[in-house]
């Protein structure tokens, strides 16, 4: 065997292992965190700068911005049984989710920009409590295990 | 092979940076330093920047929890009875107030409609060392299937159990075998193959611990966990 069939074996090997490395990051950074089980009257989800309708069944990913319409309602089921709704003129966005199913720990972060939130929380929580958080322009919520609705609501400047 | 070790350095050091920018950044942060700094008395009393509010309601069990409700000068109002509430003015400026279940149901009834339909565990028993399903559980399997098949979207995790009659090789075929028929039996009702995930545990997740070789009814079963 030649000393270059040597080197470019180890070459072909790097690519491959970078492939590999850089499919894995992709995947890593697209998570999927939950399923929209309701969906009612405008609903949308943006992702990537795109905006796309979110009827049943559509998967909501790590850092979608979930929009809802005038006559809109959004209801998400998340992997760790934690559920959120959003009413009528809301928005809302998934900054973190992370899961493990067999230890239950993990972390998840919403921020409700506007519009009204109704939360119950699921198994990250009862794992570790306030592991959940709900972020409001000018407050936290830390979640120790309940459910309850969270109202965003800018009054018009006058 | 230093080449190859160096190869597996840079692997390893892409995915340190790549699972980092997973997280959410701090600047999201509301920033302090941003906001206009101006004296108590100059401000306008009767305009509040905001009207957020933070409603905990009760559980359908009847136990709760509780929110920390946070506001970013570091005051903590925590909300731990049905009803407490805390309402945010302004950044740094938050009081508890309490809701009756009238005024929240009111203000917040559509969006409290649009949350999904609690994740649901169902039991059904078998018939010792078989994949069959017991009496009892066949007359239940009906309401239970037609439960499941009712929600939007089922998302379904089966999982088989045995009780501690047998070798460990044994128990993990069958409690695989009693998984199976309940997905195929799913299957048949229409819910897509694809939505349902499959396992076998064998003797090691029993219901009622019993000694090795102890046949144990409430052990031979079924669980399905529906989101």
């Amino acid at each position: 065997m030649t000393k270059v069939s040597t080197i470019q074996r180890h070459m072909l090997v790097f690519g491959l292992l970078l492939l590999a490395a850089a499919w894995w990051c992709s995947h890593a950074l697209a998570d999927d965190a939950g399923r929209i089980k309701v969906s009612k009257g405008d609903v949308k989800i943006e992702r990537d700068g795109k905006l796309m309708a979110a009827p049943v069944g559509t998967v909501v990913e790590v850092s979608d911005v979930v929009r809802t319409g005038a006559d809109g309602s959004v209801g998400i089921t998340f992997h760790d049984n934690s559920l959120l709704s959003a009413g009528p003129n809301s928005e809302l966005v998934v900054e973190k989710f992370v899961f493990d199913s067999t230890t239950h720990q993990g972390e998840f972060d919403t921020r409700l920009r506007k519009g009204t939130l109704a939360v119950v929380s699921g198994k990250i929580v009862k794992q570790s409590p306030e592991a959940m958080r709900i972020k409001t322009p000018a407050a936290i919520m830390g979640v120790r295990g309940t459910e309850f609705v969270v109202k965003v609501d800018e009054p018009a400047a006058n | 092979m230093p080449r190859f070790f160096l190869a597996a350095a840079a692997i390893v050091a892409m995915a340190a940076g790549c699972a980092q920018t997973t997280g959410v950044p701090q600047a999201a942060r509301w920033d302090r330093s941003a906001q206009p700094i101006e004296p108590e008395a100059l401000r306008p009393a009767a305009a509040p920047s905001r009207n957020d509010l933070v409603v905990l309601l009760p559980k359908p069990n009847g136990t709760i929890g509780g929110v920390v409700v946070r506001s970013d000068d570091g005051k903590e109002i925590l909300l731990d009875k049905a009803y407490a509430g805390a309402h945010i003015d302004g950044p740094g400026e938050m009081q508890p107030i309490t809701y009756t279940a009238d005024r929240a149901n009111r203000e917040f009834s559509s969006v409290v409609a649009a949350l999904p339909g609690r994740p649901a565990t169902f039991l059904l028993y078998f018939l010792e060392g078989k994949d069959e399903l017991t009496p009892e559980s066949e007359r239940e399997v009906g309401r239970v299937f037609a439960e499941i098949a009712a929600r939007p979207y089922p998302e379904i995790l089966v999982i088989g159990h045995t009780d501690a009659v047998g070798t460990m090789q044994f128990n993990d075929q069958l409690s695989q075998q009693r998984a199976q028929r309940v997905r195929d039996e799913l299957v048949k009702r229409g819910i897509p193959a694809d939505r349902i995930e499959v396992s076998g545990r064998g003797k090691r997740e029993p219901l009622v611990r019993t000694q090795e070789g102890v046949s144990e009814p409430k052990n031979r079963r079924v669980e399905i966990n529906v989101r």
